[in-house]
């Protein structure tokens, strides 16, 4: 009976190993999850198809990301007219406002998704996280989300990561990038509250 | 799309067969209950169904059921509060459901009320409210169609805002699914057909959209099989109880496999195009099936392909080069459309609904891709490709 049998021997060479500690992935994504949150504020300022999707989402709206297990890794978004302000994720929110939040059943989910080895849509199809809230809501974040990796990644990666990459032409992708890392420059300046 | 990992979840026991309807007094005290409210709706009662299953129960040693019978098509949240208040004054300790989809729904909200208090199922609206185990709930379907005895999910409108109201928990998931042939002979050819391409379209979507695995797909396939086989053969025979218990069965395995693996942009469509034009829901089911497998068919052609075996038999899959089969399921489905127009009068397009105006359909299109069933659609749909897929789709 496997363990508890002190007759099997185990073969120590094969005891499968991490090839990533979790410690490391949780500072990985709580590193990522900051920056993405920065990123959604900044491509709702610079990108018209982004806030016209954000404009269809109830005012006062908070969008969270987190993880089962790692209270202190997450994001969270606030919808503001046309905007989307990146907000402190460890910092109180208002108990009120609509929320949606998706929720990665373990660290290493998120950290699948976030270093783009497995999809978002593909992690949602392997139940790797649920999403709690209005899903009507959740559609029209992913869309943003999506939009957001397209602008910023570049196409091999962004291929991963989104299901249908519509890719936008270089010589539009890459003004649109840069103005759109410049206002993250600025979001992160100014620090995210 | 299918590797890496998956979950599987049922535990609904299924009483499938002839005489299925005398098992459940047993099953019911097997789980340690004694009184169960029967939850029905009128056109069932017409239908002679309530006194075949009472006489049924009352045999087996339960006697005098209470009845609530008041279910309307649409069903809401006084609806479930009025039928959860009787069940209380009867002091009933679980729930049968005979009926359809809205009656299947109007339980599992009941139970909720039933089971764990409160006069408003609105209260348990959201993630996490229902949070332990209900009362015992036995499905027995007067429809082979919405799949609704084996998921875990209830649709049941808001009075106040007119809305409906999606509840979805683990706990939702009835305890016993009874199929007997005697349940669904009397269904009329309109929603015999209407239904099945329902089930017929659960099945499809579950093989072919993203979270599909190997234990939804075993469940697709003979759902689609059986419902390939028996759907025309019911229409021009509806007494054929033998046909009729396939069809069942097969909605069940249908909603065993969707309810794993979710649907796509058929259902996004058929959603808000019901609630737009007002159209049942297998109706649009029907309408849109093909038109999405053609918008799906670049990156699904080994999936949809392969639903020729089930679809045509073995020996039509044999006969068609591989390359092939794909076209030749969606023009086995175009066909078998045909036979249900022909036999049922059940719509091929929206035009043939006359509910529907080409105008209309911008706006359904920008609901659509709000929907989430377009979630484990295998391809992304903007609002441009759903304006497409509905002009297609109007015929
Ligand atoms: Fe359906």
């Amino acid at each position: 009976m496997g363990a508890t049998d002190p007759t099997v021997p185990f073969a120590t060479d094969a005891t499968p190993r991490r090839p990533v500690p979790y410690g490391a992935e949780r500072l990985y994504v709580k590193t990522l999850l900051k920056l993405v949150a920065g990123l959604l504020e900044a491509v709702s300022e610079t990108d018209e198809v982004v806030a016209a999707e954000v404009a269809g989402l109830p005012d006062g709206l908070l969008a969270e990301m987190s993880v089962f297990g790692a209270p202190d890794v997450g994001l969270r978004v606030q919808v503001r007219g046309r905007r989307l302000v990146a907000q402190d994720f460890e910092g109180a929110s208002d108990e009120q406002a609509p929320r949606i939040e998706i929720v990665f059943k373990h660290i290493t989910n998120a950290f699948l998704v976030f270093s783009f080895q497995e999809g978002t849509a593909v992690a949602f199809a392997h139940g790797r996280m649920v999403v709690e809230g209005d899903l009507a809501h959740a559609m029209r974040l992913v869309r943003c989300l999506d939009r957001c990796e397209t602008i910023v990644l570049p196409k091999l990666i962004a291929e991963r990561a989104v299901k249908t990459l519509r890719g936008l032409p270089l010589a539009e992708q890459l003004p649109l990038a840069a103005r759109t890392l410049g206002s993250l420059a600025r979001v992160l300046v100014k620090g995210i509250r | 799309m299918s590797s890496g990992y998956y979950e599987f979840f049922c535990p609904v026991k299924v009483l499938a067969g002839h005489h299925a309807l005398e098992q459940v007094p047993f099953e019911l005290a097997t789980l340690g209950v004694k009184r169960p409210l029967l939850v029905t709706d009128a056109g069932v009662r017409r239908a002679g169904l309530v006194d075949v299953v009472v006489a049924a129960l009352e045999a087996g040693g339960l006697k005098a059921v209470p009845i609530f019978d008041a279910i309307p098509p649409d069903s809401s949240n006084t609806v479930v509060a009025k039928a959860a208040e009787l069940s209380r004054d009867h002091r009933c300790d679980s729930l049968v459901a005979l009926g359809g989809g809205s009656v299947i729904d109007t339980a599992k909200a009941v139970n909720v009320l039933t089971s764990l208090g409160g006069d408003d199922i609105h209260a348990y609206a959201g993630s996490g409210k229902i949070a332990r185990k209900l009362t015992p709930l036995f499905v027995l379907p007067t429809t082979s169609g919405t799949g609704s005895e084996v998921t875990n999910i209830s649709v049941v409108k808001d009075e106040l805002t007119g809305l409906k109201q999606s509840y979805q928990s683990p706990f939702l998931m009835p305890d016993a699914a009874v199929l007997d042939p005697r349940l669904t002979l009397g269904l009329p050819p309109f929603f015999t057909a209407a239904t099945g391409m329902d089930a017929m379209t659960h099945a499809i979507e579950s093989y072919v959209c993203m979270q599909k695995n190997p234990l939804s797909d075993a469940f697709a396939v003979k759902a689609i099989e059986k419902i390939a086989r028996n759907l025309v053969l019911v229409l021009e025979s509806p007494k054929d109880a033998e046909g009729r218990l396939e069809l069942a069965q097969a909605a069940t395995f249908a909603g065993i496999a969707f309810s794993n693996s979710m649907v796509g942009l058929v259902h996004a469509l058929g959603h808000t195009t019901g609630a737009v034009a007002h159209l049942p829901h297998g109706v649009c089911m029907s309408v849109f099936l093909p038109y999405v497998l053609e918008f799906n068919l670049d990156v699904r052609r080994d999936a949809i392909g392969e639903l020729l075996l089930p679809l045509a038999g073995a020996e039509v899959f044999a006969r068609t080069p591989v390359p092939e089969r794909a076209a030749a399921s969606i023009a086995k489905i175009r066909k078998l459309r045909d036979e249900l127009y022909r036999l049922a009068e059940l719509p091929r397009t929206l035009a043939e609904t006359g509910k529907v105006k080409r105008g209309d359909l911008p706006r359904i299109a920008e609901l659509c891709v709000d929907d989430a069933a377009l979630a484990m659609n295998p391809k992304d749909v903007s609002r441009a490709e759903a304006l497409a897929v509905l002009e297609r789709a109007f015929g």
